[in-house]
């Protein structure tokens, strides 16, 4: 079975003065799983929505392989939709849950119950097809629904925010689950979330929203490597990249509250196209992931303040006069609170951004080199 | 400093079947802890790691004095401060939610536990700047409470519960409402005040990656007893048994029965069950290669495979560069020196 072509064309959707999304155009490729990932507020329900037909747009057109499906009802979409809360039926037992889809299409109830115990042994909940749904646990609750969801084999699969009341450990397996279902089933996938630990792990590609826009859209590793703004950059990763305010100072950069100057080989010159943002502005911000950040004998440098240890690597607090930093390390090298350690960067790490306007800048920095100014 | 500890501790609540007027008969009392047993070093930070149900909280409470233990001792520097009521112990006690009086400034709020006490003016004032400053709040003193962040609500709600400078926090999940990011900042802030002021805290939550970023010691509790108290490093290589293993660590540890340790042909060590953490896995590209890799998870600065071979699977930490992808035929190794072998639980 293979999915449907997804495409959003200037799709959006205003509440009176506000708007929710902005027009935005997106196509989803047969098969592909999209995540749609951003704080609350950014418009990433309101365009899942909006694709299930549980609301109108104000604007734009959705299509499926190329036919619009704008104004048709739900429905008539073959689409399957999983809300954040399980939404079982109460009465029914797990078996007839799931069961339950096929029944309204027409399929009888011999080969109904067929295709559910299937399902539901394929999601490892064979045991509980008998059981109601209140003695279910949280996370068997939630496999239930999805296989109620997965049962029909609609054209597209909507989630809204699926693993959001789960704790930590059971996220993580039902993730490991869906990404595997998902390449098994091959079916078009929107995946609505806010955390961003989940989009990377599940996505194919990765659309950022704030805002009601679509910020930056592609594969996992390309949104975590290539941010295209500060914005995105800041909402992907834990913990999160650590952004140095730096000026021009001659040939290298200096860090703001640290007396720090970072050399960079290929610095924009000011003569040069690319220069102009530099000269231009009144700073700009690098961005390091902790991973990033190299602990050597030489470099800035830098004390330690703690080190959290979390098994496979540590995370490093650093602190240089006013600056503070985080790097990952591998989890066998121990730093003691107090030391001074140097710091670098390791140059394929760095990533510049406009201190004003936001946006990333695409200098290429071939060589750093931290020293203290004086 | 004080040095609080804790001597086979047991507690009960009544089996809510009981009833109001009948007194609940010895099988009919459900155990929530069963001889726990520890001591804290002074100014240290010991987090108390479990699931729900594990018995953190009422824990916590006895230590505390709010809740009455049916056996055991807790002592303060080898004295035994069981009987002695919650008001006159001197812990400062925080719970998951926690609110400001609105009409008060940051400062005010923050003096407010040490109104009414013995303080003058001049250590009142001291305190709150000092306190102000560890949580990054100098600049805020004289905000009232609704033009806060919420960052910098529970950041004043903190401060104003440590001020008092008692002999002990106690801090019963107080992070677990807020997002990642605030969690983050707050681990932070929390564990600088702690360590500025030195007084002992124990810190409960169900997070095993805030229990590891944050603690000195750890102690891992399961179902009302003590299954492991060491440091996060010392937990994490050498955990007492299968349950302390599984609770530790992202991603999970690979634990394998000894037919399937077997299958992989790893050593089959007499019932125990085979512990491997991810990043002793490693995963490389071969066309012959008998295991498959059939989930392929992006950490960002990581790469989890989930690979499979003869109906056996395990998880590798690789790296985000390797370029795998599901369906991919590989060869897998695992670093012999590194198996953990474990006590089932």
């Amino acid at each position: 079975m293979s999915g449907v072509a997804l495409e959003f064309e200037g799709l959006g959707k205003r509440f009176g003065d506000f708007a929710a999304v902005h027009p935005l155009n997106l196509s989803v490729a047969p098969g592909e799983l999209l995540v749609l990932l951003g704080p609350s507020g950014c418009g990433k329900t309101t365009t899942l929505r909006m694709t299930a037909g549980l609301e109108f747009p104000s604007e734009g057109r959705i299509l499926f392989d190329g036919k619009d499906v704008t104004r048709k009802p739900p429905g008539e979409r073959d689409v399957a939709f999983v809300f954040q809360l399980y939404a079982l039926y109460p009465h029914m037992t797990v078996g007839e849950n799931v069961a339950f889809p096929l029944r309204t299409q027409g399929r009888s109830a011999v080969e109904a119950s067929r295709a559910a115990s299937a399902m539901l042994e394929r999601l490892g909940l064979g045991m509980l097809a008998g059981s109601k749904p209140r003695q279910l646990s949280g996370a068997d609750q939630q496999r239930a629904a999805l296989a109620r969801a997965l049962v029909r084999k609609p054209r597209a699969f909507l989630l809204d925010e699926p693993l959001n009341t789960l704790d930590s450990a059971q996220r993580e397996f039902l993730r490991e689950q869906i990404r595997e279902l998902h390449k098994e089933m091959e079916a078009t996938t929107l995946f609505v979330t806010h955390d961003q630990a989940e989009a990377l792990a599940l996505g194919d590609r990765i659309a950022v929203m704030g805002e009601g826009k679509i910020l930056q859209c592609g594969p996992p590793r390309e949104v975590y490597e290539n941010p295209n703004s500060l914005f995105v950059a800041n909402f992907l990763g834990t913990p999160g990249m650590n952004f140095l305010f730096a000026s021009r100072s001659g040939e290298a950069v200096r860090v703001q509250g640290a007396d720090w100057m970072v050399r960079v080989s290929d610095l924009p010159d000011s003569k040069a196209g690319l220069g102009e943002a530099w000269t231009n502005k009144d700073g700009l911000y690098l961005g390091i992931r902790p991973e990033h950040v190299l602990l050597t004998g030489e470099g800035a440098p830098c004390q330690v303040e703690h080190t959290e240890m979390l098994g496979a690597y540590s995370l490093v607090d650093l602190r240089a006069g006013k600056v503070r930093l985080k790097a990952r390390v591998p989890g066998g090298r121990r730093y003691r609170e107090g030391d001074t350690v140097g710091v670098s960067f390791h140059p394929s790490g760095c990533r510049w951004f406009d201190a004003v306007e936001g946006n990333a800048l695409p200098w290429h920095t071939q060589e750093v080199k931290c020293t203290p100014s004086r | 400093m004080h040095a609080f500890s804790v001597e086979n501790l047991n507690c009960s609540y009544p089996d809510r079947r009981a009833g109001m007027f009948r007194r609940p008969s010895a099988d009919a009392v459900h155990n929530v802890l069963s001889n726990i047993t520890f001591t804290t070093e002074p100014g240290e930070l010991l987090v108390i790691l479990g699931e729900g149900g594990a018995g953190k909280s009422t824990l916590l409470r006895a230590m505390a004095g709010l809740l009455k233990p049916l056996s055991g001792r807790i002592l303060e520097n080898g004295r035994d401060i069981t009987a002695i009521p919650p008001h006159l112990r001197d812990m400062a006690m925080v719970f998951q939610n926690f609110s400001l009086y609105p009409r008060m400034t940051v400062a005010e709020n923050l003096a407010f536990p040490l109104k009414g006490g013995s303080f003058p003016l001049s250590e009142i004032q001291k305190r709150v700047e000092e306190t102000a400053g560890t949580l990054g709040l100098s600049e805020k003193l004289g905000r009232y409470a609704p033009e806060l962040s919420g960052g910098e609500l529970q950041r004043v709600a903190l401060g104003r519960a440590l001020i008092r400078k008692p002999k002990l926090f106690l801090l019963d999940e107080p992070l677990t409402n807020l997002d990642a990011k605030l969690r983050e900042q707050m681990q932070t802030y929390i564990r600088r005040l702690q360590k500025y002021l030195q007084t002992t805290l124990l810190f409960v939550t169900h997070d095993a990656e805030e229990a590891m970023g944050m603690a000195d010691r750890v102690m891992v509790m399961r179902k009302g007893e003590v299954m492991q108290i060491a440091a996060p490093e010392e937990i994490y290589r050498n955990p007492a048994n299968s349950y302390v293993a599984g609770i530790l660590g992202s991603p999970v540890i690979n634990l394998l029965a000894p037919e399937e340790a077997s299958r992989w042909g790893l050593p089959d060590n007499s019932g125990r069950i085979l512990g491997v953490r991810p990043e002793h896995v490693t995963v490389t590209a071969s066309l012959q290669g008998r295991a498959r890799v059939r989930v392929c998870q992006h950490l960002g600065h990581a790469l989890v495979l989930t690979v499979e071979r003869d109906e056996v699977r395990l998880r590798a930490l690789v790296e985000p560069f390797s370029g795998l992808k599901e369906g991919d035929a590989v060869d897998v190794n695992v670093d012999f020196r590194n198996i953990l072998l474990l006590e089932p639980r």
